[in-house]
């Protein structure tokens, strides 16, 4: 059975060949799934765009060297996690200071611009944002192979099988995280999950 | 709730809502297992609150920097491989050449200390027996013949103790 043709790799093929149009779809397709991961491995937003700059960096520098050996989401997952890893490594090191100051002094980048996105709340939406708030807190304090996997898993974009790969794990031990993962989430919100507070309207 | 069935429909609702084969395979399942139904939902709840978790903040201009950070980048390599090239290479090259140069280095070194320390303690044993035998130059006339006999096969000396017997 062959594999279908995967349109990513497809226009990764044609920013090989140095199609600028090509990438800025590919940015803007992934920049949000990427940014996700980078955010919930770093827990910092600033320091989670910096890397999702330089994954989107590296995939531009590699583009050259791009051969279609797998599903481009599991290559660009793949560089995503060991920036983040990297990134983890160096603030073990240096406590303190950014990638931009590693990358010492270029010209000073536009800034960002965010959206407000903490505009007032209805009263009926504190609690489910407390609860957000909880989850995301339990989320952090996996280990960070449990959460990755966890996180690939939420998005959907990648197989069972593909996880794996970005993972560096066999198929069993991916989804081994997963379940461990879940099972210390359920444990504990428990109370929330229990109480039936979680229960969302009725579709 | 070690049943592959029920977790193979697992799996599947981590990632995806079920289609109607499965939601009627799940049906089927709980209807037989009803333990199950409990586990059940409260995975499907802990789903639930995972897929809504919001979306990490992305500044608005995230794509218009990174293609301006990608354009500075392409304009660096170009500029080096057509006026600069060579000086590419030994900036490749060079850091490797000097490793290699000092660990020679080292390995010279290391050698000629090894010997001169053989040498030194060498001399030193020398100087240790001279005052027991003091040398006279008459001693040594005939040190190439006996150095020479000590050579010489013992084949011809096992001869003559043959014969003699």
């Amino acid at each position: 059975m062959s594999t279908p043709p995967d349109p990513d790799a497809a226009l990764m093929l044609r920013v090989k060949q140095g199609d600028g149009e090509a990438f800025e779809v590919l940015v803007e397709k992934y920049k949000q799934p990427v940014m996700n991961l980078a955010y919930r491995t770093l827990g910092d937003a600033a320091e989670a765009e910096d890397v999702a700059q330089h994954v989107f960096l590296q995939v531009f520098k590699s583009a050259r060297r791009y051969e279609v050996s797998a599903r481009f989401s599991t290559w660009i997952f793949t560089i995503a996690r060991n920036l983040c890893l990297n990134e983890l490594r160096r603030r073990s090191r240096h406590p303190a200071g950014s990638l931009d100051e590693m990358a010492g002094g270029h010209d000073e980048p536009p800034g960002r611009q965010f959206e407000d996105t903490h505009a007032f709340s209805p009263p009926e939406n504190l609690l489910q944002s407390e609860l957000e708030a909880k989850v995301e807190q339990a989320l952090a304090a996996l280990p960070e192979k449990q959460r990755t996997a966890l996180l690939f898993c939420r998005q959907g974009d990648l197989s069972y099988e593909e996880m794996a790969a970005v993972l560096g794990c066999s198929l069993a031990a991916t989804k081994s995280l997963i379940h461990r993962a879940r099972a210390t989430l359920k444990e504990q919100l428990k109370p929330y999950l229990r109480s039936g507070a979680w229960r969302g309207p009725p579709h | 709730m070690n049943d592959p069935l029920y977790q193979k429909l697992l799996e599947a609702s981590w990632q995806r809502p079920l289609n109607s084969e499965e939601e009627a395979e799940l049906q089927a399942y709980l209807a037989a297992h009803p333990e199950a139904q409990a586990e059940w939902e409260e995975d499907i709840l802990l789903t639930q609150q995972l897929r809504q978790l919001p979306a990490a903040p992305l500044s608005s201009n995230f794509t218009a920097l990174v293609l301006q950070t990608v354009k500075a980048e392409a304009g660096k390599p170009r500029r080096a491989a057509t006026s600069f090239g060579w000086l590419a290479w030994v900036r490749h090259y060079l850091p490797r050449a000097a490793s290699a140069g000092l660990a020679l280095v080292l390995v010279i070194t290391g050698s000629y200390q090894y010997r001169a320390s053989r040498r030194a303690q060498l001399a030193k044993s020398v100087a240790a027996l001279l005052p027991v035998t003091p040398l006279n130059p008459e001693m040594l006339q005939d040190f190439d013949a006996i150095v020479q006999l000590s050579q010489a096969p013992t084949v011809a000396d096992e001869d003559l103790l043959g014969a003699l017997e």
